[in-house]
């Protein structure tokens, strides 16, 4: 079980499937004020909690980093599959555009593209008169807010220092905080055998991939929304296609995650 | 998934993957695109004259004047064609596998090198007229009937090879080192010294969501193929109870099955079936890509989530390349039979889409040159024991190899192949004789047609026409990479356990004979990077923490963002600078601590611990270690341990590094004017 403090914004119900073993845990307080020279500085805390067996653990951390990469992978997907689908949709220079596609083309479509093209045409204002463009509502708005404030909390979390911890059972092997730029302190309990020291490199290994794939995660989303705020006629469009970006990102990563599932589950009947 | 037969327009999509888009290899053409391609095209008459006759030949034996048994090498003959300037060292690396060949052909065995050998830019009958054979079934006494060509295509092209195979049985070999020459031959040799397989066929069919060629593959061939091979075998063994044919055990692996590492696994077990079958996308690259010569015609598997959910670059974990072979694989005595375009190899020049665009006169250059396939050449090189050869297309495969029009699902020739190789234990050369056979007829019957339109103003139906020209293309292009006159070692039973001796280790030092340039190995793609004033990653960390103007880009780029991301963005922005400012060094310290519960980390070091090792790298090179010592003795132990975690740190910053310059260039994207 990994274990990682999260975001305050309530978003984690919806991270990709590579995120959802972390559960919030307050900071290290118990072990002391974290400081970093005359600056408090923030720390978030991964903990890898592994089963006593060597076997079980190994293979815990062997799914974990499939999954790691398969989310890394997947992350790769979004940007493309979103340009895809505004291309198809033309320009807005080029007059009114459109969200409905041909019933055949719209029926080829994955759920992540269809549900995008839906919301586009739900949100899009009605045309108001004087050539000014209608307000957006006061939901669209406060989901907006919503998801900019999870992301807030998000990118907080992924500039944190991070404290690494890794757990076989009941005995703690090894503690490594590192910041950004890869420094490292690590304390080891002199009692850890030479065959679990790799459990601690291997769940480091883990935190630091995954912070990446946070911010890699927070970036797509925010790509996203610009890219898809030009297809948006009304004020502040970069804040309203923050929700949809947020969705469709997260769809496209589930999507290919069911679609891995799938062929793993298969192998296993 | 439907039943119902597809449109004619579905058999011609089978066009491969392009690895570097994630894009189709070619946009999908209608029947009347490529039927005005078939009417711009002629047939060479000598090739022409050459493949009527073999149609002639159809109706009698499958050479005519010679009753020989394909089984007997001392009747067909087998020879061997070297490039008239080949290395002499080939010929040794070879000469296992030419004793073997000699002992069964006797005085039908054939060397051609040197001034026998491949000449440039010969063509087929060139070649056979220097040798005292015109154009026809082959006469073992003049040019054997097994014929294996060794050499790179560029010194004896593919062309040569199509032209001889209508009447001959023809296989080729090309390596990078003499080494793998040398395991080859071995192998060979060792598969035909009483290896003994159990008689077990796998039949693998990928099946992509989204993607209509692999879903009528595995529908329209993989699946009814292995039905079909299994109820065939009943009625052979039915037909003749006392001939005491080998009871072959048919297993599929067919869509979710169909993963890398299934299949990864069932290539690198001991235990994979002699004769394998699979039918996929084979991933093809740009002319130029450092993948291409690696991995073109690998096979992309199940892992593809097809064409809608995937639109991006084909990562290496979603196909099987050479790569994925282990040195501790073994496949003595193992036929493979992959139906993927570029499955063998790949011409320089495009033979399909160049003339579909009117306005490229030339054909298009799709590779630096004729290469072989790498994962058939690794199959057949591998250290403990190769496979004796690979079935597989050069260009690409399509759907008219197994479905024809309005007829649907056509499997004979499939079949026969099949039925010669399990059934009458013939080599694979002339299993393979069937697809040469059916070149032969449809080449003769277009070139019917077409003298029709030209010549008698027919009026072309563009659906046939297309049709057949395709198949025409698709026929001919099927090879063998590997000895046409090797043959399953099978054993009476498929429940006896596979044992595949290793083959002798090849341990002459030898040099890589000389050969078309050969790109290196690559484990993974280039870095793209679309940054418009950032270096990529890796010129970042060789370079040490000189942005190139990276950030100031990025200042720049927020004043025209939206306020409602803004500060957010800046936020981002922000990050990624410091993140850059702190990797100007690395600092790694080990500490250790009895009592893990006292731990605590203030001032940005551990307290309640005991520093034991520290490592400090600047960015100019300067190194600061210190080595922990115990009672005056270097620590070794605890040494090990910092380095490996030394190691770790670099790796860990580097991966950031390529994250953040990833990163700042897709907020420069983000929020530059039109971005």
């Amino acid at each position: 079980m990994v274990v990682q403090q999260t975001p305050e914004a309530d978003l984690t119900g919806s991270l990709p499937g590579v995120f959802h073993n972390w559960q919030g845990i307050a900071p290290p307080a118990a072990e002391g004020e974290v400081s970093f020279g005359l600056e408090t500085v923030e720390i978030a805390r991964w903990q890898m909690e592994l089963p006593p067996d060597h076997q079980a653990a190994d293979d815990l951390l062997a799914q974990s980093e499939a999954q790691v990469r398969s989310t890394q992978k997947a992350l790769d997907a979004a940007p493309a599959r979103l340009d895809t689908l505004i291309a198809s949709l033309g320009s807005r220079e080029a007059g009114p555009l459109s969200f409905s596609l041909p019933s055949e083309a719209a029926a080829t479509l994955p759920p992540a593209e269809s549900e995008l093209l839906s919301w586009l045409e739900a949100t899009q204002p009605e045309a108001v008169s004087f050539g000014l463009p209608a307000l957006p509502s006061k939901d669209l708005l406060d989901a907006g807010l919503q998801v900019q404030k999870a992301l807030d909390g998000m990118l907080q979390q992924v500039l944190y220092l991070a404290w690494v911890e890794t757990r076989l059972g009941e005995r703690t092997l090894a503690r490594t905080v590192v910041n950004w730029g890869g420094d490292s302190d690590t304390v080891w309990s002199p009692l850890v055998p030479s065959d679990e020291l790799s459990l601690h490199r291997r769940s480091l290994g883990l935190a630091v991939v995954s912070r990446l794939a946070l911010l890699r995660l927070i970036l797509t989303v925010t790509q996203g929304a610009a890219k898809i705020s030009v297809l948006i006629a009304a004020p502040g469009a970069n804040l309203l296609a923050l929700p949809a970006a947020w969705k469709f990102v997260n769809r496209v990563l589930a999507e290919i995650e069911a679609y891995k599932s799938s062929i793993s589950k298969a192998q296993e009947t | 998934m439907t039943d119902a037969n597809p449109p004619f327009e579905e058999t011609m999509i089978f066009n491969g993957i392009d690895g570097a888009s994630g894009g189709y290899l070619l946009p999908e053409m209608g029947a009347a695109q490529v039927s005005a391609l078939a009417q711009g095209q002629s047939i060479d008459p000598e090739a022409l004259k050459e493949l009527k006759e073999k149609k002639k030949q159809l109706q009698t034996m499958f050479h005519a004047g010679v009753e020989a048994d394909a089984r007997d090498l001392a009747e067909t003959g087998w020879g061997v064609i070297f490039a008239h300037d080949a290395d002499p060292a080939l010929r040794e690396a070879l000469q296992p596998l030419f004793n073997l060949r000699q002992s069964q052909a006797g005085g039908r065995f054939r060397i051609f090198g040197e001034a026998d050998g491949y000449r440039p830019d010969e063509s087929k009958n060139d070649f056979l007229d220097r040798h005292g054979m015109g154009p026809g079934p082959a006469n073992p006494d003049k040019v054997p009937y097994y014929l294996l060509i060794v050499g790179d295509p560029t010194r004896i092209p593919y062309r040569f090879q199509y032209q001889l195979d209508v009447q001959y049985a023809v296989g080729r070999l090309h390596f990078d080192s003499l080494e793998d020459y040398a395991r080859y031959a071995q192998s060979v040799v060792q598969a035909e010294s009483g290896l003994a397989l159990p008689p077990r066929a796998t039949f693998i069919g990928i099946a992509n969501p989204d993607d209509r060629a692999t879903t009528m593959s595995a529908q329209h061939l993989v699946q009814p193929l292995a039905e079909n091979v299994i109820a065939a075998q009943a009625k052979w063994i039915a037909a003749a109870p006392a001939a005491n044919l080998p009871q072959w055990q048919v297993e599929t692996v067919l869509k979710e099955q169909a993963t890398k590492a299934n299949l990864s696994s069932l290539l690198n077990s001991s235990q994979t079936s002699p004769l394998l079958f699979s039918a996929s996308h084979g991933i093809g690259f740009p002319n130029g890509d450092p993948r291409q010569l690696p991995h073109q015609g690998a096979l992309i598997c199940q892992d593809w989530p097809g064409p809608q959910l995937w639109r991006q670059p084909i990562p290496q974990d979603f196909y099987l390349s050479a790569e994925d072979l282990s040195d501790s694989a073994n496949l003595l005595g193992t036929v493979a039979f992959f139906f993927a375009c570029y499955g063998a190899g790949t011409p320089r020049d495009d033979e399909f889409a160049h003339q579909i665009w009117r306005d490229q006169p030339e054909r298009k250059t799709i590779a630096p040159h004729d290469f072989v396939a790498s994962l058939p050449k690794r199959m057949l090189s591998l250290p403990r024991g190769g496979a004796l050869a690979v079935v597989g297309h050069i260009e690409r495969a399509w759907g008219v190899s197994f479905f024809w029009g309005n007829a649907g699902p056509q499997l004979q020739v499939f079949e026969d192949c099949f039925e010669r190789l399990m059934k009458g234990n013939y080599p694979v050369g002339y299993a393979l004789e069937v697809f040469n056979n059916r070149y032969a007829e449809i080449s003769s019957d277009l070139s019917d047609q077409l003298r029709e339109i030209r010549d008698f103003n027919k009026r072309p139906d563009d659906t046939k026409l297309a049709q057949m020209w395709t198949a025409n293309n698709d026929a001919r292009n099927y090879v063998i990479i590997g000895d046409p006159a090797v043959r399953l070692p099978l054993g009476p039973t498929a429940a006896a356990p596979t044992v595949r001796p290793a083959i002798p280790e090849i341990a002459t030092p030898v040099p890589a004979p000389p050969s078309a340039p050969q790109a290196a190995a690559i484990s993974a793609p280039p870095v793209a990077v679309s940054l418009p004033v950032a270096p990529p990653a890796e010129a970042v960390v060789a370079g040490g923490m000189d942005d190139y103007g990276l950030m100031d880009s990025l200042k720049q780029a927020q004043a025209g963002m939206g306020a409602a991301l803004q500060q957010f963005v800046t936020k981002l922005g922000d990050f990624l600078g410091k993140a850059l400012d702190e990797a100007t060094s690395l600092e790694v310290s080990t500490y250790v601590s009895e009592d893990m519960s006292e731990v605590r980390y203030e001032g940005g070091k551990f307290s309640g611990a005991r520093l034991r090792a520290l490592t400090r790298m600047e960015i100019d090179g300067d190194t600061l270690i210190c080595i922990p010592e115990e009672g005056g003795e270097v620590d070794t132990a605890l040494w090990k341990i910092h380095m490996d975690m030394v190691q770790q740190a670099q790796a860990n910053r580097a991966e950031l590094l390529k994250t953040i310059v990833s990163a700042a260039s897709g907020l420069v994207d983000l929020i530059k004017p039109g971005g």
